[in-house]
């Protein structure tokens, strides 16, 4: 048998689905055949990676939402106030908000006449609940929560909804693992995997002018949890209509952290506070806050990607692309290409910036270089915990901004 | 094949036909017991999280609207997974166009003309975070998993992730054994390749 015949057959064989005589075939062939026993490995290897693809969990609200989707539709559309709201069934949020606005209007009429019509605010909170726009999770959980407790509909003083407010985000999330405090954003579940204690290496610069950056964080962390919390970049991206969410209420996604999903909040007009770590893990984590101080910050967010770790600065940087050549820090950009970087520092931590090309394409193929801003900043407490950020095209300034807010939460 | 399928015992049979009574609490049971694997099939298919949630709701909204039309032909997940694969799919294409008309991302894989994968340089010495270059090559293996066309994706995504034999694969894509086997070949094996070219080595 030819050896692209066997090499065909390779994946059959892995799996174990080969006849009997074709897998004696092929296995002789091995036997005297260095290539494909190589490419026999190689194949393994590759499915051994795919197999090694973490698995995600769903997010805590998934059921409620799928839920509350399906008895929307499944309801049936019979009594009066169905009928008389019948027009308004538009599936666009511009009538959903119209609906909900007559319907809390109608509330608060009723609520003002109570008690005598107190009975008559079910058939409007039915169709307030119908008309929830999907998008809008905190919103969908509240409402479902007024129905099943408050004998009255929730209303705030002023007569407006206080469906947004964070307590009440946080009283309606059931599995809140992820939700510690009131004035934590994030929170993660990490999985437990101490890492041995080791006398950190202290930052070390490569030609920066000044004393090495002065940590103000210098307690004891005992062992500080290895972990990488990516994919703010990837998964992180608020998508348009998130964004105009975001202009009125706050937006809120995952991230994974250690393979565990991450809720992040931000609530408008709080200052918003980030952290990362597990309450039960107490010191042997390292969880840190940054405050995000206006809306031109947090719409940056998706743009920095958050790493924890425990290395040296070189190492680190070397991780983000930064390069030494020479005595001199570069970044290394797809390609090979090389540009000079120069050193950056805040009070409590130092870095890189550079510049670099990417090639971008377009439907037709490639289509070009594009320059693009590297940034690279690390912060070590020097007892185990070092957090390094790393952006592709956020302002400067910004940079500076976000990470002048970081503080280690001990 | 499918005959095989039929023989086992359905563990929802019950619960759907309950569902099929309009029993709405016992979909809720379907949909926590099944959500996990539909999120993860859907979040390697489209290659991100948002989009994959939305695409797990649409499914289990859509398979409770055809609830009544499951004829138990198939189990009732392998039914649910059909399901999920083809909202993917849908969702991919309205992803692709969107790329197009908004600005690429960064993680894409830069295509040069003739339509080969550029090279990054690898870097000689070993990263000495283990954990970060973990990370580092599941990016890399998602990256080629979604650089496959779709119908290559599907069966690597169900095989070699999910974990399915060929003939549950077979049901789902509606396809033959035998095109399952030569798609899971081809797919393997331009991921090795791809892996390859990104990685220096595995």
């Amino acid at each position: 048998m030819e050896c692209n015949k066997v090499q065909e057959k390779l994946s059959a064989l892995i799996d174990g689905i080969l006849s009997q005589d074709k897998k004696m075939i092929v296995e002789e062939h091995l036997k005297s055949c260095e290539k494909c026993r190589e490419a026999l490995s190689e194949l393994k290897k590759t499915i051994g990676h795919i197999k090694n693809q973490e698995e995600i969990e769903p997010p805590s609200w998934l059921t409620q939402k799928v839920m509350a989707k399906i008895r929307a539709e499944a309801e049936p559309k019979k009594g009066l106030f169905e009928k008389l709201f019948y027009p308004l069934h538009i599936k666009l949020p511009v009538g959903a908000v119209a609906t909900i606005a007559i319907a809390l209007t109608t509330i608060y009429i009723f609520k003002a006449i109570q008690p005598e019509i107190q009975l008559a605010n079910a058939p409007p909170e039915e169709i307030e609940r119908k008309e929830i726009p999907p998008a809008v999770i905190a919103r969908d959980e509240v409402t479902k929560q007024s129905q099943q407790t408050a004998p009255e509909p929730k209303i705030s003083k002023d007569g407006t909804t206080s469906y947004l407010t964070k307590k009440e985000v946080l009283q309606t999330e059931k599995n809140k693992a992820y939700v510690l405090g009131e004035s934590t954003s994030v929170t993660a579940k990490p999985s437990e995997q101490p890492m041995p204690v080791k006398e950190p290496e202290s930052m070390k610069f490569a030609a920066p002018k000044g004393p090495a950056p002065v940590m103000k964080e210098d307690k004891a962390m005992p062992s500080a949890g290895i972990g990488v919390m990516d994919g703010i970049k990837r998964e992180a991206v608020p998508t348009p209509k998130s964004k105009a969410m975001a202009d009125k209420k706050g937006i809120d996604f995952w991230i994974t952290y250690k393979n565990q999903l991450v809720k992040i909040e931000f609530l408008y007009p709080a200052n918003y506070n980030y952290k990362v770590g597990d309450e039960k893990l107490g010191a042997s984590s390292c969880d840190f806050s940054l405050t995000f101080m206006s809306k031109q910050d947090t719409d940056y967010y998706s743009l920095l990607k958050v790493i924890l770790v425990k290395s040296n600065f070189e190492q680190a940087a070397k991780d983000n692309y930064f390069q030494k050549e020479g005595g001199k820090w570069v970044v290394v950009g797809r390609h090979g290409m090389t540009t000079e970087a120069t050193p950056i520092r805040g009070k409590t931590w130092g870095g890189l910036k550079g510049k670099t090309f990417v090639g971008v394409h377009d439907e037709k193929g490639y289509a070009g270089l594009r320059e693009v801003a590297k940034m690279f900043a690390m912060i070590d407490d020097k007892s185990g915990c070092s957090v390094v950020f790393y952006s592709e095209e956020m302002p400067e300034e910004i940079f500076y901004r976000i990470l002048s807010s970081f503080k280690f939460l001990k | 094949m499918k005959e095989g399928l039929n023989i086992k015992t359905d563990e929802d049979a019950e619960i759907v036909s309950l569902c099929k009574k309009g029993d709405v609490d016992a979909f809720e049971t379907l949909v926590i017991k099944h959500q996990k694997k539909m999120l993860n099939i859907a979040y390697r298919m489209v290659g991100n999280y948002e989009d994959a949630c939305e695409v797990v709701q649409d499914a289990f909204v859509s398979a409770h609207k055809a609830i009544k039309a499951f004829e138990e032909k198939s189990r009732f997940s392998t039914w649910l997974y059909t399901i999920v694969l083809n909202l993917s799919r849908n969702r991919l294409k309205q992803i692709k166009t969107r790329i197009h008309h908004e600005k690429f991302s960064l993680d894409d894989p830069i295509l040069t003309d003739n339509g080969n994968i550029k090279v990054e340089p690898v870097s000689n010495e070993p990263s000495v975070l283990e954990k970060l270059e973990k990370k580092d090559i599941r990016q890399k293996v998602q990256s080629c998993i979604s650089s496959l066309d779709n119908e290559f994706r599907e069966v690597l995504v169900l095989r070699d992730i999910q974990g399915f034999s060929y003939d549950e694969i077979g049901v789902m894509l509606k396809i033959a054994e035998g095109t399952v086997k030569s798609r899971l070949f081809r797919a393997r094996d331009a991921v090795k390749n791809c892996l390859k070219k990104i990685m220096g080595e595995l």
